[in-house]
């Protein structure tokens, strides 16, 4: 590899020891909203991965922690992201490209009840989020510290199908991991669509070994 | 020299890196460098270029990462360009280029018009200071 002529080729051999790097170029050639946002989440898919690998030194942590190493990474990656901005009340993660004006907004849970997570989906869709062309999309980031994450959220896919006031929800597989999921609903301020991708971080960590051993 | 916007920088790469770390050092430096040179001087930044601005011996990975994190939005500082390079030849390529090439697999050779094969290999990286540098030095 030569640093004085650095070629995509050997940006790719680096993205195997550093993931984040892969990215680079195409983050900055997004001309569109939803490139914007399609970039955002594999860069989101390469932070949970992170934080998925030493669940044990996040257990303590609380929403707030969490979402701030979330907002670190993504700093650290170029992004212009924030925690705790005020907009319509304090957003847990906001992500923004200010000279064309998008917005992407994080609502952040651990999870402890369905109906916590359903007030998480509400205060993401009608107090933080504008609903409006350049903001129309968002997610909720799960920390999931019970076992089998699989089952939370196929849950939770039901508790919010159930919910009244959710306009025209529809819910969508993601291709990219079998535990997140789309979902899209009437936004109530514009009533153009708005999606959320559902992104769950598996933080459960109870290891057996020692259990065993002691037996 | 517009000090307050430089400080504004200043704060934004230690909150994002904290004082103590190298990428905190290599922002700096690279900062520094930046606002040290007449833009004209400034037009082909390459990251090896880079490297010998910073002065020192700096990990290529924390290098190109600070690099990563200097084109983003967070600070905007550096702007990332591509150019093909067949032989002795570069060609400037633009964003639209690569977001084909990319997406497709394939590039056209900006003169002859044919595909090149493993063109990954042949389309380099550079960078040049954005208006905001320019904004400080005035």
């Amino acid at each position: 590899m030569s640093l004085e002529s650095f070629s995509l080729s050997d940006l790719k051999k680096l993205q195997g020891h550093i993931p984040e790097l892969g990215n680079f170029p195409s983050r900055l050639t997004v001309a569109s909203y939803e490139e914007f946002v399609d970039i955002l989440y594999k860069d989101l898919d390469c932070i949970v991965a992170r934080m998925e690998e030493n669940p044990e030194l996040l257990k303590k942590d609380k929403e707030d922690r969490l979402t701030i190493d979330v907002k670190n990474q993504l700093c650290a990656m170029g992004y212009d992201a924030g925690h705790d901005t005020k907009i319509g009340g304090h957003v847990d993660l906001v992500v923004k490209k200010a000279a064309e004006n998008w917005k992407w907004i994080g609502e952040a849970k651990i999870h402890k009840s369905y109906d916590y997570l359903f007030e998480g989906f509400q205060q993401l869709t009608t107090r933080y989020s504008t609903g409006g062309y350049n903001n129309s999309q968002g997610g909720m980031l799960i920390y999931i510290r019970n076992s089998n994450a699989q089952n939370v959220i196929e849950t939770w896919k039901s508790h919010l199908k159930e919910k009244e006031g959710v306009e025209n929800l529809q819910i969508s597989e993601c291709p990219v991991n079998p535990l997140s999921f789309y979902s899209t609903h009437c936004h109530q301020r514009t009533h153009l669509a708005f999606k959320a991708r559902h992104i769950p971080f598996s933080l459960h960590f109870d290891p057996q070994d020692h259990k065993s051993s002691n037996k | 020299m517009n000090q307050q916007l430089k400080d504004q920088l200043y704060s934004r790469f230690s909150e994002d890196w904290g004082d103590s770390s190298s990428q905190f050092d290599i922002c700096v430096k690279i900062f520094d460098y930046l606002l040290s040179r007449p833009i004209d001087q400034l037009r082909h930044l390459t990251t090896g270029s880079l490297k010998v601005a910073i002065g020192e011996n700096r990990s290529d990975i924390d290098l190109i990462k600070v690099i990563q994190y200097l084109c983003g939005d967070r600070t905007g500082v550096l702007s990332l360009h591509f150019e093909f390079v067949d032989e002795e030849n570069y060609y400037p390529l633009d964003n639209d280029d690569i977001k084909y090439a990319q997406n497709t697999g394939k590039l056209s050779h900006p003169r002859t018009g044919e595909y090149v094969e493993n063109f990954e290999e042949k389309v380099l990286m550079y960078f040049t200071p954005t208006p905001l540098i320019i904004d400080i030095q005035d």
